[in-house]
């Protein structure tokens, strides 16, 4: 009989501690969502793979989400946001499908003090705290540089963009401007416009390097004319005579990569952004003496993620993207 | 034979006025650009005009039969990135080439037959249905890639669009074949003549006991189909299918088909016409790039020429209502 009463207070004794200590381990947990447009893309999995890591470092009490439509609507995404907003989630982070259409519920989350940290693509007209991206300017510059170690003064290069979109002229004009800073006698021979398009770029490109039979490097200035130039280049037949710097890392720059036909690329780092960002709004999430009156706690409000050419010896990780639920 | 009075028989001239204004334009252009680029006349150059031209031009005589039954077809660039993308995820699991071809051309005519069963049938508006078909056939391409590449394609599924007989592409002879066949089908074939008809006065031909709703159908399964191979064309010749393949091609065929002689007002329309008009098109564009114009001003005067053939139309237009 004394044995069981001795059981009995054990149990109740466990039974307050565990009792006790559920409201203190809820308040312990945090979530923060990541809200992008594309869910299940390379490029996504990647970003919500550096949260995750970011959100594993900080510690075990951090929860982490991947929200958002598969295509790419940005009004579900603002959507997304607002829920997250209700839920009264410790952070958000999210690239913008569209700036316009996403800066209502981001200043929303902001105003019920969920401190919200874009990635990849801005919304600068919002309320929103911090942004974790590429520098277009510098990564359009690391091209520059790259080409210019490649052929010095030698290289005569087309440039394959098209007209519109502010971060394709930032990439031209930083690649021109380090091109010619560390290789004078270099030259940007033509530009030509790919309407955006894989095709596009196909077309354009074999017939500028008809019209210009110096030009010995192409510098994509985005992700579709990479496999456009080397299309271009294999119904030229001058495989292996033209450099090409692609850019970011689709597989099917890498497979080009592999076999020879791109020289390298411009890889992002999609997953420093998600890295970053998880670090960023964890920071503002957490007030400190000094930042105390705001609101939010201490962050940077522009993270530049860098860029990193890449060649046939360094595809390999990116090789097998990450996949989430 | 059905003749409607006041209405002239284009479809028995291949070369109305406007293919020898188009000819007489390309010839004009030509010397020019020889004369300002020796790029331009080299045998290699025009090879890869002819072939940068090959999916626009599938896809602009599938939207000058469906203009011809005044239709408009919104959704063809959509319809050509969700046939390449079912394509080619079908060949990346390993699918027989001929079953990928078959089930991708399937999804494609499908799609057609959605939008002429809603147009034909229900009377909805062309516009509208094929406006919708847009968006919902490239939604599914997004939604099945998540924004993905798909490579990993066999080589012989790339060799139909890399492969070469005496140097020029496949695409190109199969192209022209289309274009061949079509012209006498227009020409010949009582259905497509009976479009032209039907494109007039959509009443006036059902009266006559003309099958107005199956061959307005008929002309959209086309349309599409057409779509269909210029996909299948593109992802071999590029080794890979994307989800955003064919974003804004509906305007570039609506664009060909109108300066080639087809109305948005319809019952006019020529194979011939629309084959000057995109070779037209792709002429100035590779005239562009050997002549270094600036990219700003490339899609201006794309642009511009397309205001002016529909401005021509419509006059044009204006001109056979009031006689």
């Amino acid at each position: 009989m004394k044995s069981v009463s001795r059981y009995l207070i054990v149990i109740v004794l466990l039974a307050a501690m565990v009792a006790g200590s559920v409201p203190s381990l809820a308040q312990d947990v945090e979530t923060y969502g990541m809200v992008v447009f594309l869910k299940g893309s390379e490029f996504f999995n990647w970003a919500y793979a550096g949260m995750v890591d970011a959100a594993a470092r900080i510690g075990d009490h951090i929860e982490v989400q991947l929200l958002g439509p598969a295509e790419w609507d940005a009004s579900l995404e603002a959507r997304e946001i607002e829920q997250l907003t209700a839920r009264g989630v410790d952070g958000i982070l999210a690239t913008a499908g569209d700036a316009e259409t996403m800066n209502a519920s981001i200043d929303g989350a902001i105003a019920a003090g969920i401190p919200v940290v874009l990635f990849d693509s801005d919304a600068p007209g919002s309320d929103r705290l911090a942004f974790a991206g590429t520098n277009n300017y510098n990564a359009g510059c690391s091209a520059g540089q790259a080409v210019a170690e490649w052929h010095g003064d030698a290289a005569r290069v087309g440039i394959s963009t098209f007209p519109g979109p502010d971060h394709l002229g930032k990439r031209v004009a930083g690649f021109e401007d380090c091109l010619a800073a560390a290789a004078p006698g270099a030259e940007v021979v033509q530009i030509v416009n790919d309407e955006g398009r894989v095709d596009g770029a196909e077309t354009a490109i074999t017939a500028m390097l008809q019209a210009n039979p110096t030009i010995n490097v192409i510098f994509a200035s985005h992700g579709n004319p990479g496999p456009g130039a080397a299309a271009a280049v294999r119904n030229l037949g001058i495989v292996g005579e033209i450099d090409i710097m692609a850019f970011d890392f689709g597989l099917p720059v890498l497979e080009l990569i592999e076999s020879g036909e791109i020289r390298a690329t411009v890889g992002q780092n999609p997953y420093l952004m998600g890295y970053m960002g998880m670090l960023l709004a964890y920071g503002a999430r957490h007030e400190t003496g000094v930042t105390a009156g705001t609101g939010f706690g201490p962050y940077a409000s522009l993270v530049d993620t860098g860029v990193q050419i890449l060649g046939p010896d360094d595809i390999d990780p990116f090789k097998n993207p990450p996949t989430f639920e | 034979m059905i003749k409607f009075p006041g209405l002239p028989d284009k479809s028995k001239s291949l070369l109305n006025d406007r293919s020898v204004i188009l000819a007489l334009l390309i010839l004009v252009i030509s010397i020019a650009l020889s004369l300002l680029t020796p790029a331009f006349l080299s045998s290699r150059n025009l090879t890869f005009v002819v072939t940068g031209m090959t999916y626009d031009l599938l896809m602009a005589l599938g939207m000058t039969v469906v203009l011809l039954l005044w239709g408009i077809d919104l959704s063809v660039g959509s319809v050509l990135g969700l046939t390449a993308v079912v394509t080619t995820m079908l060949l990346q699991d390993g699918a027989a080439i001929p079953l990928a071809i078959g089930l991708g051309l399937g999804v494609s005519a499908l799609c057609g037959a959605i939008n002429g069963f809603f147009v034909a049938y229900l009377k909805i508006a062309p516009f509208i249905v094929t406006l919708g078909m847009m968006s919902v056939a490239r939604g599914i391409a997004t939604v099945l890639t998540s924004g993905y590449f798909v490579s990993g394609l066999p080589d012989a599924y790339k060799a139909i669009g890399q492969g070469r007989l005496f140097n020029v592409p496949y695409m190109v002879y199969i192209a022209l074949v289309a274009v061949v066949i079509l012209a006498l089908l227009l020409r010949n074939w009582r259905p497509l003549r009976e479009a032209f008809y039907i494109g007039t006065n959509p009443e006036a031909a059902r009266l006559t006991g003309i099958r107005v709703a199956m061959i307005t159908m008929g002309g959209y399964i086309f349309c599409s189909l057409m779509a269909g191979s210029a996909a299948i064309f593109m992802t071999s010749r590029l080794s890979m299918g994307f989800f955003q393949f064919g974003l804004g091609a509906e305007l570039k065929a609506i664009a060909a088909a109108v300066i080639g002689g087809a109305s948005l007002r319809g019952g006019t329309g020529s194979v011939i016409g629309t084959t000057l008009a995109v070779f037209l098109l792709a002429l100035i564009n590779n005239g562009f790039v050997l002549l270094k114009g600036s990219p700003n001003a490339q899609n201006v005067i794309m642009g511009g020429i397309l205001v002016v053939a529909i401005m021509i139309d419509a006059y044009r237009r204006r001109d056979r209502d009031e006689n």
